[in-house]
């Protein structure tokens, strides 16, 4: 009787502490990254899309953004990467090295071109997977449908060069999404607050919703 | 009683009976001459009265004369007799009687004797005896007892009596008998002698009009009309009260006006002694306005106060609507009275008062009028004073748009800011704002109307109206035409209305604008080539006075002033310069705002404006002072001049560099901007083609779609024209546009276009669909040609440069070889022929520095580097002669290498300038994109000698094989760095890139020593690193530049598209298993065996696979 008291004790102290590990909110990093690119970019945008995620979902998120760079140890802290910019992305061998570790021990990376990053990012992607490619996601892929629906895909915030929006994604060899990219669309500058770049209040919420489903994605797979 | 007494009794009786007798007959006697008297008194009065007709006064005295004497002898010759006879008795002795008695009865004085004694005895006066004086009694008594003593008085009247008597009665009657008219009448008039008669004139004169009573001012006529014919002149007496006399003679017909008579007159005609009584002509006075007041009171909305004049002001302005009051004051009672217009209009005067009256009118136009007035005697005044009333026109307002002022284009923002004035005299009731919007293709244009709010009745307004055109959602090419309208407050005859000038705002479409770019373009071309002209010509006339300088001769005076003159032309030039400088400054700033410029061109502006900063430099301003000094100062006038021609012709060669630069970039931009338009009617053609799928709007897209057809004709226009202007300068070019044109040609566009719009006014989707996707097509076919024509401009010009830096490359090459032989061979020859060759070779290199000169007209890709070496080798060439004169001959062999040693690094230069030439295509190292691209290449470059370096870092010991390949990194780093140097001094003012590359080159440095050397370490690697983050850095600045002029973050609009198909890779297990291997080997081996396994188990991968279970690789 003692031993069973202990026991179920024990296990509630060991779920609790679970509980504890696990109800403890998570923060995205944004990637500081070197080659002079604006890593930078738009401050307010994860602020923003963190609040739209604790207003809209469960989740335990922290509304401050975290700043990492890819040589650090800290980087494997942080469930969720956020990288944007213009362009100029410049990794190291070990800033390569430390990511790739990182996305294939389950991490996430989340990029935005932000006009102008897709020649360096790709470029620089290759140094981490040199075997890999980006993959464009159709429309019926999950993140597209995890939490919000859009039947077309992505939908398209900014201008740029008036393409079509596009989202690619690394896989690791489970199929797992460890890099998700998205291209021709900005979704990134629809969470900066309302005055930065004057965009209609659908397309910020288009873009915040987005945003919540590739973060759900990223914390469900 | 005795005898005596009886006796003297009865002698006194008998005396008395004389005496009695006596008186009788005096008292006849009396009457007899009294009657003789009156008779002839009669007589002579009569004819007195008769022939003088003499004054009343003259008359009564005479009668009264006549009567007095009359009365005087009737008293004396009758009354007095016959008083005495009657009333007398008791007579005393009267002893004349006795003497007179005695002698009539013969006894002579014995009777009056005795009486006497008588008497005296009587009284005892005597001394007589009384018988004597009885006796002389008795004596006496006995003579004259038988005597009738009334006998002794006789009335006998003598003949001379009678007659006299008879005369007058007979001339009396003679009188009364021939004349009997006249005597009677002037018998009358001595009965009523008091009277004035007038004498009977021989004729009488009638007078017309006689009395008379006139009015002041009128004209009398007078007229005399005598009885009888014979009247010859009359004259007339006229004399005014109030004045003096006049007489005047009148001939027949005896007639006299009398004008503007203003006070009683009295006249008289007079003939001979005919005269007229005095008639009188009697004034009356004319009734006179003495005084009037006027009172206007002006429509209320003029906002003018009651206006009260001066007294007897009457003319006045006024405006129209006005009311006027008048009032009068009469000089005599008045009657009635009336204002009188010269319109024709009358109104009556209401009597207020004894001599009062007061009028009201309405005030409608500009008139006159007088006041005429009746007194109660019913005269009128007359000639009344006209006074005027004057209309102050109540102007029309005024309005006029004062800012913009003029025509304008709108920008991005489509906002007008409209400043509005407007004025009236007496207020503003009303402001409108009318505006149209005409595109070119509609027959007639609704104009709307919007209201101005403004603070009604306000004379002057002056409003800011900020204009939202958006609105209005105008297309590229339609323009607003507006004005302003303004009412006034004039409620009499209705707000008038004025409006300003009309103005145009136009939606500049792209042809627009890159028409009016293109002809700023070409005006700034001309300008520049004008002063350029000029500035030959002062040149031109310098030389010739610096010329005459050098011959010694001495400028004259007119010389000194023309220099004087040429030094303000060439001040002015420097000033058209800076003009047009400013003006393509403000081109620029507006081209760059609306994005019709790329980067290149751009940058090309910019570059443009820094040359012609430059052309006015410090040393042309100094120089150009010093020569207007020159007049002043008689020493360095040679000099000066020269300092100025020198300064002139750098001016010139800067300004020629700066017009051919401008000519490039028109050139240029021409064909950009046909891509431009190109691309936007292809956007244009999408959009409505999208447009189609959602419940389109058929007559909008049609015309869109019209317009877009017309844009197509237009667009074909400029590519002939384009190509027609590229056709000597850049025929590649021109070829390509001409194939552009006939692209459009062949396949219609516009008239697809125009079809396609007829079917969307049909409303036939699927025609229009198929129509508008071949339209895109086509369109984004045409892009693609005029992007063709680009790069055939850019290949031309970089063939062109390129075959000018070959030629030179060659010449320096030529010029090094044949440098380097004389080094070595001088000590075979003579001085003299070193020196001859030397020269020679001083001149070849000065020839191609002229044209390498020319080269950088046309190019920012030829580096200082360049120039400092040529410079150099000029320099030393130079000195290798100075030394020659110094007969130093290993000095001067010592600069002679040198001098190679220059050539020889000018030619490296120019052959790496070219290897990047040819080595990147679309690369004219000019612009903005092309130092992108050299720093993406050498970031990329960059990024190769870094991992290189880092491969033959881990190999520890390196075999000589390995040193090469480091020497030849060193190299490639050498180059690199020389590079950077060349871009960070054509980016001169781009501070951040400079900071970079400066940095960066300091640090190539270093790395090119450590690989030279063969010291390679880990802070080599670190160094390396640096340099790659540093160019990224340096790529960055530049492409935030870019960045920023070319990122719209504008919001997207979703694309609907097909989802691409799933192509998700399946990553195989044994991938995975590679990657795990490979990760738990990772910390063991290094990385070059580490890339060995990895390549072996990929190939592993491709050929069947590792085994699952076991790891081992499978056939």
């Amino acid at each position: 009787m003692k031993k069973q008291t202990v026991y179920f004790l024990s296990a509630i102290i060991f779920l609790s502490v679970c509980r504890g590990l696990y109800a403890q909110p998570f923060s995205i990093a944004r990637v500081k990254y070197h080659g002079g690119g604006d890593w930078y970019n738009d401050p307010s945008c994860i602020p923003n899309l963190c609040r739209f995620i604790k207003k809209n979902t469960k989740i335990l998120i922290n509304e401050k953004e975290a700043q990492v760079s890819l040589d650090q140890e800290e980087l494997f802290s942080y469930p969720v990467l956020f990288l944007t910019g213009h362009g100029m992305i410049s990794f190291s061998d070990k800033e390569a090295e430390n990511l790739r570790n990182y996305l294939l021990n389950g991490g996430f990376l989340y990029a935005d071109d932000d006009y102008g990053m897709d020649k360096s990012f790709r470029r620089e992607m290759k140094k981490v997977f040199p075997e890999r490619e980006f993959t464009e996601l159709p429309f019926s892929h999950g993140i597209y449908s995890v939490k919000y629906k859009f039947k077309n895909g992505l939908p398209k915030i900014h201008e740029h060069d008036g393409k079509a929006p596009q989202g690619f994604a690394i896989f690791d060899d489970f199929g797992r999404i460890m890099v998700f990219y998205t291209y021709e669309t900005n979704i990134s500058d629809g969470w900066a607050d309302p005055e930065v770049h004057n965009d209609p209040p659908e397309k910020r919420l288009e873009a915040l919703k987005m945003g919540t489903n590739i973060v759900v994605w990223a914390l469900l797979h | 009683m005795n005898n005596t007494d009886l006796t003297y009794l009865k002698i006194a009786d008998r005396l008395a009976q004389l005496r009695r007798k006596k008186k009788i007959v005096s008292a006849y006697r009396g009457a007899f001459e009294l009657f003789v008297f009156v008779a002839c008194g009669l007589f002579f009065l009569l004819i007195f009265e008769a022939a003088l007709w003499p004054h009343a006064a003259v008359r009564i005295f005479l009668l009264s004369l006549y009567l007095i004497l009359t009365g005087f002898i009737l008293f004396k010759k009758v009354i007095r007799h016959i008083w005495s006879l009657f009333f007398r008795k008791n007579i005393p002795d009267d002893d004349t009687l006795a003497f007179e008695a005695g002698y009539k009865t013969g006894i002579k004085d014995r009777l009056v004797n005795a009486v006497q004694i008588f008497r005296d005895k009587k009284e005892q006066k005597s001394t007589t005896s009384e018988e004597f004086a009885e006796q002389a009694l008795l004596s006496v008594w006995d003579k004259i007892k038988s005597v009738d003593f009334k006998s002794l008085e006789p009335f006998n009247l003598s003949r001379t009596s009678v007659v006299s008597a008879l005369l007058p009665v007979l001339l009396n009657l003679v009188l009364f008998v021939v004349f009997p008219v006249q005597t009677e009448a002037a018998f009358k008039r001595l009965l009523l002698p008091g009277r004035n008669y007038q004498r009977p004139q021989p004729f009488f004169i009638n007078v017309d009009p006689g009395n008379i009573r006139v009015v002041e001012g009128d004209t009398v006529k007078i007229k005399a009309s005598p009885s009888v014919k014979k009247i010859r002149t009359m004259e007339l007496n006229i004399k005014q009260v109030s004045g003096s006399g006049s007489r005047v003679v009148l001939n027949h017909p005896f007639e006299y006006t009398l004008y503007n008579i203003n006070s009683k007159t009295q006249y008289f005609f007079r003939s001979g002694r005919v005269r007229t009584p005095v008639f009188v002509i009697d004034v009356q006075k004319r009734p006179v306005v003495r005084s009037l007041f006027v009172t206007l009171f002006s429509p209320l909305y003029s906002g003018i106060l009651p206006q009260k004049f001066p007294e007897n002001q009457g003319s006045f302005s006024a405006i129209t609507g006005s009311r006027a009051n008048i009032d009068i004051i009469s000089s005599k009672p008045l009657k009635s009275g009336k204002i009188n217009f010269s319109s024709g209009k009358k109104k009556q005067i209401k009597v207020t008062g004894k001599a009062s009256g007061s009028v009201k009118f309405l005030i409608t136009k500009q008139d006159n009028y007088f006041i005429s007035i009746e007194d109660t005697s019913g005269i009128i005044n007359k000639s009344p004073i006209k006074y005027e009333i004057k209309i102050i026109k109540d102007m029309p307002p005024e309005v006029e748009i004062t800012e913009p002022g003029a025509d304008t284009d709108l920008d991005e923002n489509m906002h007008l800011d409209l400043r509005i004035k407007a004025s009236d005299d007496f207020g503003v009731s009303a402001l409108l704002l009318k505006y149209g919007i005409f595109s070119g293709q509609e027959d007639s244009v609704e104009i709307f109307t919007k209201e101005i709010p403004i603070r009604k009745m306000l004379k002057e307004i002056l409003y800011n109206l900020p204009w939202d055109i958006a609105d209005l959602d105008l297309f590229p090419g339609d323009a607003v035409h507006y004005w302003v309208e303004v009412f006034d407050n004039d409620i009499i005859n209705g707000p008038k209305k004025s409006s300003s000038k009309k103005f145009i705002a136009r939606f500049p479409s792209l042809f627009d604008l890159y028409k009016s770019a293109d002809e700023e373009n070409i005006a700034f071309t001309d300008t520049l080539e004008t002063i350029l002209q000029k500035s030959s010509g002062i040149s031109e006339k310098l030389n010739k006075l610096s010329d005459d300088l050098k011959t010694g001769k001495k400028l004259t005076w007119e010389q000194e002033q023309q220099i004087k003159q040429l030094a303000e032309e060439q001040k002015r030039a420097i000033e058209d310069l800076n003009s047009v400088e400013e003006k393509i400054a403000d081109l620029t700033k507006k081209l760059e705002s609306q994005n019709m410029l790329s980067d290149e061109t751009l940058e090309k502006y910019n570059k443009l404006q820094n040359l012609m900063s430059k052309i006015d430099s410090p040393e042309l301003k100094e120089a150009l002072k010093k020569l207007a000094e020159t007049v002043e100062k008689a020493v360095d006038k040679e000099y000066k001049i020269q300092d100025f021609q020198q300064a002139q012709k750098q001016f010139e060669q800067a300004l020629d560099r700066t017009i051919a630069l401008l000519k490039e970039i028109q050139a240029e931009q021409k064909i950009e901007s046909l891509i431009r338009l190109s691309q936007d009617l292809e956007k244009r053609q999408k959009e409505i083609n999208s447009s189609l799928q959602e419940n389109p709007d058929f007559n909008e897209l049609a015309k869109r779609e019209n317009r877009i057809s017309k844009d197509s004709e237009k667009l074909q226009n400029n590519i002939e024209n384009a190509a027609e202007m590229l056709k000597e300068s850049h025929p590649g070019a021109s070829d390509s546009l001409n194939k552009a044109s006939d692209f459009i040609k062949q396949n219609r566009i516009p008239e697809i276009q125009k079809s396609m719009s007829g079917s969307l006014k049909k409303q036939d989707s699927e025609r229009s669909g198929s129509l508008g996707m071949k339209s895109s097509k086509a369109l984004n076919k045409l892009s693609s040609m005029i992007q063709q024509a680009k790069k055939s401009l850019k290949r031309y010009k970089q063939n062109a440069l390129a075959e000018s830096m070959m030629r030179a490359s060659k010449s320096l090459l030529m010029l090094s070889d044949m440098q380097e032989s004389l080094a070595e061979n001088s000590g075979s020859q003579s001085a003299k022929s070193i020196a001859g060759s030397q020269l020679s070779l001083i001149a070849g290199a000065e020839q191609i520095s002229d044209s390498l000169e020319k080269i950088s007209r046309k190019t920012f890709k030829l580096s200082a580097e360049l120039k400092k070496s040529m410079n150099q080798a000029l320099s030393q060439m130079n000195r290798s002669l100075s030394f020659l004169e110094q007969r130093n001959f290993g000095m001067m062999r010592a600069q002679q290498k040198r001098a190679t040693a220059s050539l020889n690094r000018a030619v490296i230069t120019l052959q790496q300038t070219l290897n990047q030439m040819s080595g990147k295509q679309g690369q004219t190292g000019s612009s903005l994109d092309d130092f992108m691209q050299q720093l993406e290449a050498m970031g990329e470059q960059q990024s190769m000698i870094n991992r290189m370096t880092s491969d033959l870092l881990n190999r520890g010991r390196l075999s000589l094989k390995e040193q090469a390949a480091m020497a030849r990194l060193a190299q490639k780093q050498s180059a690199l760095q020389k590079l950077a140097q060349s871009i960070a001094q054509e980016l001169d003012k781009q501070d951040d890139v400079l900071g970079s590359l400066s940095k960066i080159s300091d640090d190539m440095k270093k790395s090119e020593q450590d690989l030279k050397s063969g010291n390679i370490s880990r802070k080599t690697k670190e160094l390396q690193q640096r340099i790659l983050s540093r160019l990224l850095d340096a790529q960055k600045s530049l492409h935030t530049r870019d960045f920023s002029n070319r990122r719209t973050a504008t919001a997207g609009k979703n694309i609907l598209r097909k989802s691409p198909s799933w192509g998700v890779p399946k990553v195989s297990d044994n991938k995975k298993i590679t990657d795990d291997i490979l990760n738990s080997a990772r910390a063991r081996y290094s990385p070059e065996y580490l890339k060995l396994i990895r390549e072996y188990f990929e190939k592993l991968n491709k050929k069947g696979g590792v085994n699952d279970s076991t790891g081992s690789a499978t056939k």
